[in-house]
C-alpha cells in the first residue's frame, strides 16, 4: 500500500517509476544542524551572557502572563512552590496535591519534605515495576497515575531547555518525566537552571542534533514547547485565559550564587 | 462524504453581505491580523525576506516529496507507530473507523484539522455509534451550532459573544451570559471530562519533519495537547504535502506559520510527536497511527501550473487581508477552505467546473501573495483556473464555464483587429447610446448582454470623438500635416 502510494507520488512528479530516489542536496545537507559554531556558541557562554539570555527571557514572558523568579538555590525555590500551594486553592475539588517529575533537579527540591508540614502530598510518576511481566502491572501504575494528575492542582516540571527569544520553555518525554504534569493540573511549575536558557529555536535544534546519534533520534516519540498561558479568542474575538491549559504558569530560575538576584 | 456546495456560492455570498453583524465581526478579524501579521513579520532576525527562502523550502519539499514522505513512515514505524497511506477520503475514514472498533472506542476527543473537515470524519464516526468531542473551543462552538468552520483558524469568529452565549443556554443548559471568560469556563469544564473519558485522541498535523520523523501540532488552547496525551489511541491526520525536509526548515516554517495565523512568534503550545508512548513512560497513548491523505493532492502534484499551492501551510493569512472575504466570510465558500487559498485548492479538489465562483469570485488584488508566509503566487493561480474555464481543459475535465463568452470574444477580436469595421462599430455605438437612458452624463443601463456592467454603477457614454479624430484635428489646427 505504501509503495503503491509513493510511486504514485514519484510518477506524479515525473520521475522514473521504479527506481528508488536518494536525493543529493537532502542527503548532503542532514545534519547541518550539528553546525559547530552554534554549539561552540552555546558551551562558551559566560556568566554574563547567561543573564543576559535570563533578561531577555524574562522580558519575552511577561506579555504572554508567564510569571519567571530568579532563585539563587534549590532551597529557595522549594520555598517559593511552599509558598505558592499555601496561597493557590484547587480549581477542582477542595483536596490540595501536587504531580511532579521524577527528575534530578526536582528531586533535590525534597518537595515531599517541603510540603509535608501542609499536609499536601506529592505524587511521583512510577515506573514499570520490574521488567519481562511489567505490562500488566504498569497497566495498573498507569491507571493510579491518571488518577492522581486528575486530582493534582499543580504540576511540577524542569525542562530540558528556556528559549530566551520566545520565552519559551522546552520538555522531551522521557522515562519519569510525564507529559501530563504540564498539561493537566490547573498551575504549571516550571524548574530549570539559568545554564539550561539558550537563545532560539536554531540553537535548540542545533543541540537536538548535536545529542542525537541518528536524526530520528532528535526528538524521539515527543517534545513539547510551552510559550505562555493556555489562551483562546474565539468566543467574540475576546482574550481568555485559560482555555484548556493551565491557567498559571511559573518559571522558576536556578541562579547559583550569582550578584543580580531577583525577587522571591 | 462531506457536503459541497460550492454552487451556492453567489446566494451565500449575498445573505453573509446583507447580515450587519457578520460585516462586523469579519472587519474586527481582518483589522486585528491584517496589519499585526506584517508587523510581525518585521520581528523576524532575519527580516520579512525569509517569507521568500520559506518559499524555497517548500518548494523543494513538494519536489522531493517521494523520498521525503518514505523517510517520514521510515521513521514513524522505527519510533513504533503505524502509518498509513490514504488514496481518498473514504480510506482514511474507513482505517480511523477500524482502529477505532479495534481498541471499542466510544469517544473520541479532536483538535482542530482542516483535511478531517475536508474528508467528513465526524460524520463518518457518528454514523458508527462513535461520539466525537471536538476541544478546539471555536470548533466546539460550530459542532453545537451544526456548522462548518467559517475561518480556517477561527472557525467560530463570525459568532457573537451573544449567540454563543444563547447556544451554551439552549445546548448545555448553562444560565445565559454572554461574558466569554465564564462561557470558556463552562466549555473547559464540560471538555475535561471528555478529555478524562476519551479513547481516542484525533488531531491534524501542522508540519511534518521527515529526517526525524514526526509531526506537529499547534495550538494556544492546549485541548491538542491534552487530545494527544490522555486517550489510549491517538490517530494523527496529514495532507501529503504538510511536509519539511530537515528540522532547519522546519524551524522556518514553523516561525512564520505561527506570525502568517495569529501574529505570534511561537504558538502557546507547539506539540511534537513522533511514536507512542515508550514503555517506560507513565503517559501518552499506546498506539499511534498517521493517515497520510491524497484525496486529489496528487493531481495537483501533477501539474506544474498549480504545484504551488501545495506548498500553503494553512495559516490563513491569505483570509484576514482578502477583501472579497472581508465581505462574504468563509461559509459562501461551500466546502471548509475558504478565502483566497480556498478559492484555489477547494476547485482542484472538489472539480474547477463545480467550483468555478470561487475563483471568479476573488478580485486579484495580490494582498493574498503579499501576506501569505510562504510567498504563493495565489493570483497567478487564480489567473490559470479562470483561463480553464474560459477555454475548457481535458485534462482536468473542465468544460467551458460560458461559450457565450468565448463567441463575444472572438467577434471582439475580429472587430478589433479590422480599423474600418471597428470604427464602424464604434459610430453605431455612439448613435444606438442616445436610446439609453442617462443621468448627469452617464449611462444607466446597458442592454443585454452588458447589462452586468451598470446594475450597480453607471458608466461613461462614449465620446463624441475618437482619440484619433481628436489627435488628427489638434495637429490640423496647429498647422502640422499627418
Amino acid at each position: 500500500m505504501s509503495e503503491e502510494f509513493i510511486r504514485k507520488v514519484r510518477w506524479a512528479l515525473g520521475r522514473p517509476l521504479h527506481a528508488r530516489r536518494c536525493e543529493p542536496n537532502l542527503r548532503s545537507r542532514q545534519g547541518a544542524g550539528k553546525s559547530p559554531s552554534i554549539l561552540e556558541r552555546i558551551q562558551n557562554r559566560c556568566d554574563g551572557e547567561r543573564q543576559g539570555l535570563l533578561d531577555k527571557f524574562r522580558e519575552a514572558a511577561h506579555p504572554l502572563g508567564l510569571k519567571v523568579y530568579p532563585h539563587r538555590d534549590t532551597e529557595a525555590v522549594a520555598a517559593a512552590i511552599g509558598a505558592l500551594v499555601r496561597t493557590k486553592v484547587p480549581e477542582w475539588g477542595q483536596a490540595k496535591s501536587v504531580a511532579a517529575w521524577r527528575h534530578p533537579l526536582i528531586e533535590s527540591l525534597r518537595l515531599t519534605e517541603a510540603l509535608a508540614a501542609q499536609n499536601v502530598p506529592v505524587y511521583f510518576p512510577e515506573g514499570p515495576m520490574g521488567a519481562p511481566s511489567a505490562c500488566r502491572f504498569a497497566k495498573v501504575d498507569r491507571q493510579r497515575w491518571r488518577e492522581r494528575i486528575f486530582q493534582s492542582y499543580i504540576g511540577i516540571t524542569s525542562a530540558d531547555f528556556g528559549l530566551a527569544e520566545t520565552a519559551t520553555l522546552v520538555l522531551r518525554n522521557r522515562a519519569g518525566q510525564a507529559r501530563s504534569v504540564a498539561i493537566v493540573p490547573a498551575i504549571h511549575v516550571a524548574v530549570l537552571e539559568v545554564s539550561q536558557l539558550i537563545a532560539d529555536l536554531q540553537e535548540l535544534y542545533a543541540l537536538l542534533y548535536s545529542e542525537a546519534a541518528h536524526p530520528r533520534e532528535a526528538v524521539t516519540n515527543g517534545m513539547t514547547l510551552i510559550t505562555g498561558v493556555s489562551t483562546t479568542r474565539d468566543i467574540g474575538a475576546v482574550p481568555v485565559r485559560p482555555a484548556h491549559g493551565p491557567r498559571e504558569v511559573y518559571v522558576y530560575v536556578i541562579t547559583g550564587p550569582h550578584p543580580k538576584q531577583g525577587p522571591s | 462524504m462531506v457536503e459541497i456546495n460550492t454552487e451556492n456560492y453567489v446566494a451565500e455570498a449575498h445573505k453573509a453581505i446583507a447580515n450587519p453583524v457578520l460585516q462586523r465581526a469579519l472587519a474586527d478579524v481582518q483589522d486585528r491580523f491584517h496589519k499585526a501579521t506584517a508587523a510581525a513579520y518585521h520581528t523576524l532576525p532575519e527580516g520579512p525576506a525569509l517569507r521568500f527562502k520559506a518559499h524555497q523550502i517548500r518548494m523543494q519539499a513538494i519536489a522531493n516529496l517521494d523520498i521525503l514522505l518514505e523517510t517520514l513512515a521510515a521513521n514513524v514505524r522505527y519510533n513504533g507507530g503505524h502509518v498509513f497511506f490514504a488514496e481518498d477520503g473514504k480510506t482514511a475514514r474507513d482505517y480511523c473507523l477500524a482502529v477505532a472498533r479495534r481498541h471499542r472506542v466510544k469517544l473520541v476527543v479532536k483538535g482542530k484539522s482542516m483535511v478531517t473537515e475536508e474528508i467528513g470524519l465526524n460524520q463518518a464516526l457518528a454514523d458508527g455509534w462513535i461520539e466525537v468531542a471536538e476541544t478546539d473551543l471555536g470548533e466546539y462552538i460550530i459542532q453545537l451550532a451544526g456548522e462548518r468552520p467559517f475561518h480556517i483558524i477561527g472557525p467560530a469568529i463570525h459568532k457573537t459573544r451573544n449567540e454563543v452565549g444563547q447556544l451554551f443556554a439552549e445546548k448545555l443548559g448553562i444560565p445565559f451570559t454572554h461574558d466569554p471568560p465564564t462561557l470558556a469556563q463552562a466549555a473547559r469544564k464540560i471538555l475535561r471530562a471528555k478529555f478524562l473519558q476519551a479513547d481516542m485522541g484525533i488531531s491534524g498535523c501542522n508540519l511534518a519533519c521527515a529526517e526525524t520523523g514526526h509531526i506537529t501540532t499547534v495550538s494556544n488552547e492546549g485541548n491538542i495537547r491534552l487530545a494527544t496525551t490522555l486517550p489510549r489511541v491517538h490517530v494523527a491526520f496529514m495532507g501529503m504535502e504538510r511536509i519539511a525536509a530537515r528540522l532547519e526548515d522546519h524551524d522556518v516554517l514553523l516561525r512564520l506559520l505561527c506570525r502568517g495565523a495569529t501574529a505570534q512568534k511561537l504558538a502557546t503550545y507547539i506539540s511534537y510527536i513522533g511514536g507512542p508512548r515508550a514503555s517506560d513512560q507513565t503517559d501518552g497513548p499506546d498506539e499511534f497511527h498517521l493517515i497520510i491523505l491524497d484525496n486529489g493532492r496528487r493531481r495537483i502534484l501533477a501539474d506544474p501550473e498549480f504545484r504551488e499551492i501545495l506548498g500553503c501551510i494553512r495559516c490563513a493569512a491569505c483570509l484576514n487581508v482578502c477583501p472579497v472575504y472581508g465581505q462574504i466570510g468563509g461559509h459562501a465558500y461551500g466546502f471548509p477552505y475558504s478565502g483566497p487559498v480556498g478559492a484555489v485548492v477547494t476547485p482542484l479538489l472538489v472539480g474547477i467546473n463545480r467550483a468555478q465562483h470561487l475563483c471568479l469570485g476573488e478580485t486579484l488584488c495580490g494582498a493574498c501573495q503579499e501576506a501569505c508566509p510562504v510567498d504563493i503566487d495565489i493570483p497567478r493561480m487564480l489567473l490559470a483556473l479562470r483561463a480553464k474555464l474560459a477555454d475548457g481543459d481535458p485534462l482536468w475535465k473542465v468544460k467551458r464555464a460560458n461559450p457565450m463568452e468565448k463567441a463575444i470574444f472572438q467577434i471582439w477580436s475580429g472587430l478589433i483587429r479590422n480599423r474600418r469595421i471597428y470604427e464602424l462599430s464604434l459610430r453605431l455605438a455612439a448613435v444606438g447610446q442616445k436610446c439609453l437612458p442617462q443621468r448627469n452624463g452617464m449611462l444607466r443601463r446597458l442592454p443585454p448582454p452588458l447589462h452586468g456592467w451598470t446594475r450597480s454603477r453607471d458608466i461613461k457614454p462614449l465620446a463624441a470623438e475618437t482619440f484619433i479624430q481628436r489627435w488628427k484635428k489638434k495637429r490640423r489646427v496647429r498647422g502640422i500635416h499627418p
